[in-house]
């Protein structure tokens, strides 16, 4: 292998790594935010507002990566919005994220006991009230693990972004390949790449789950065993 | 001690074909103790957990202290359903405290207790800190304010979810076999606490299995069996000149004897 080749090109990963982060976390981001909207109104909403957020989670959960931001590249243009490339990313992505994200929200919102809620209820508070003082603040906890897990997924969907040309990091490899067709030290390098950001987010999501959503550890039996 | 408090209507209620409440009455006065008895399945959590709407009653009305729970009577004397809203300003007149203890596991104790007031009657913090403060010292809990649930023996949770509903100031309190997931030493903890507080005015409807307390704490004991009442009076009356033979037959069971107490 080539080794000099290898650390002459890491600069132009670096960079290209960054835009994978960029644009994965953006997504990420708004995907919470979608995430834990729609998620509440999965578990408290009405029927209707229930069966329009099964309907986006089939969607958004039954279609590839790639599909959705082939759509979005081609379709909102014809909507007549036109973005730049990155944020056409950012938009197939965060739809891809959501439709997971509701799904953990739902999950970790159920799984709190109904005792906690009753109790709620009976020192007078409103059920939105119990949710948010009481239900949410515990899920938070739950979530940590699988949005992490989500995290590292969606930071490997997003190398399918090089299907437009978004010179994330997959796309910024390939073209050194294409120009040098050194692709073993190229898919070494790469590799590693993604790997010491998902290692990294792993580990910070774990210091978040101990040390700042931690309740005096009550929330998580889990944690008997993570200490 | 004449005013009536709390009114229960021919209160019914079924889950799906199985009716496990039948033709329900009762009224409470204003700081009388009340013990619900009946064996296992007889409907006694139902009957409290209906009193604050957590379970809606099939059929029948239920009043407390002037308004109606669940819903009131509009100006053309039709019957309107309470709004959440309307039905979370009702509950916070009623403590609950559950077999459980239920109490909110990502809070400490003083902030258990603090939510409510904080949260549904908007005191402001320090004046809630305040009387959290007073109510855990109430229960003998002022050491344990900062801890988690989990760091507390049953005995401390449950007595931190009484001064929890006690620190509302409810015009009621329901207790749920407040004792029963508690060993014998933890439970007398537990029972010395609602013995002080029927010392005070306090208004308790209770259900438990602990005969001898409910013996010295209630002014009137409930037999029910099977979701129907089967007869009331003073406790020391059920125990010793019951009208039914079930109630006497139960009581038995409940390891009662005569001169125990
Ligand atoms: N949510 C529910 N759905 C269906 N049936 C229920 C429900 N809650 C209670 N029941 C039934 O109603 C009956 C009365 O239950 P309840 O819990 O009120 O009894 P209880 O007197 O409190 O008994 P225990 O002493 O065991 O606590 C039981 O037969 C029970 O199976
Ligand atoms: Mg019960």
């Amino acid at each position: 292998m080539d080794i000099s080749f290898m650390i002459e090109i890491v600069p132009r990963l670096l960079r290209a790594t960054w835009v994978t982060l960029q644009v994965s976390a953006i997504s990420l981001m708004i995907g919470l935010v979608f995430g834990i909207v729609l998620g509440v109104l999965r578990v408290y909403g009405n029927r209707f507002i229930v069966w329009c957020t099964k309907g986006f989670v089939i969607v958004a959960r039954g279609t590839p990566a790639a599909i959705q931001i082939y759509a979005a590249f081609f379709l909102l243009p014809r909507l007549g919005i036109r973005l730049p490339l990155f944020a056409v990313g950012v938009v197939a992505l965060t739809f891809n994220t959501s439709g997971y994200q509701v799904e953990i929200v739902r999950a970790a919102l159920e799984s709190i006991d109904k005792g906690q809620i009753e109790a709620g209820l009976a020192i007078g508070l409103t059920r939105w009230k119990t949710m948010l003082y009481i239900t949410l603040p515990q899920a938070v906890k739950r979530m940590m693990g699988p949005m992490t897990n989500e995290f590292a997924n969606l930071i490997k969907a997003s190398s399918a972004l090089m299907l437009i040309s978004l010179y994330e990091l997959t796309k910024s490899g390939h073209a050194i390949i294409a120009a040098t067709f050194k692709y073993a030290e190229v898919l070494v390098l790469v590799a590693l790449f993604y790997f010491v950001l998902v290692q990294s987010l792993c580990k910070l999501s774990a210091y978040l789950e101990n040390n700042v959503f931690n309740f005096g550890k009550t929330a998580d039996p889990r944690n008997e065993f993570l200490n | 001690m004449e005013k009536i408090l709390l009114k229960m209507e021919h209160i019914h209620k079924s889950f799906g074909q199985a009716e496990v409440v039948k033709d329900f009455n009762v009224e409470v006065k204003q700081g009388e103790k009340v013990i619900l008895a009946g064996a296992s399945g007889s409907g006694k959590t139902t009957i409290l957990r209906m009193i604050n709407y957590l379970e809606t009653p099939t059929k029948g009305k239920i009043w407390l202290d002037g308004d109606y729970i669940g819903g009131h009577y509009n100006e053309k004397s039709e019957w309107v359903s309470d709004s959440m809203q309307d039905l979370a300003e009702k509950r916070k007149q009623i403590g609950m405290v559950f077999q459980s203890f239920n109490l909110f596991a990502h809070l400490s104790a003083l902030h258990n207790v603090t939510l409510g007031l904080t949260r549904v009657l908007k005191l402001p913090k320090k004046e809630a800190i305040a009387r959290a403060e007073h109510y855990l010292n109430k229960v003998h809990l002022s050491e344990h304010i900062k801890k988690y649930p989990h760091q507390m023996s049953g005995g401390q949770q449950q007595r931190v979810a009484i001064a929890r509903a006690l620190a509302m100031q409810p015009k009621l309190m329901l207790f749920d076999e407040p004792t029963s997931a508690l060993d014998p030493k933890l439970t007398n903890e537990v029972l010395e606490v609602m013995q002080e507080l029927a010392e005070e005015k306090l208004t308790m409807v209770v259900v438990t299995h602990e005969m001898g307390f409910a013996r010295h704490f209630a002014d009137r004991m409930i037999y029910l069996e099977d979701g129907v009442f089967i007869e009331e009076g003073p406790p020391e009356k059920l125990f010793t000149h019951p009208e039914s033979e079930k109630t006497s037959h139960f009581l038995s069971f409940c390891g009662y004897k005569e001169g125990d107490i």
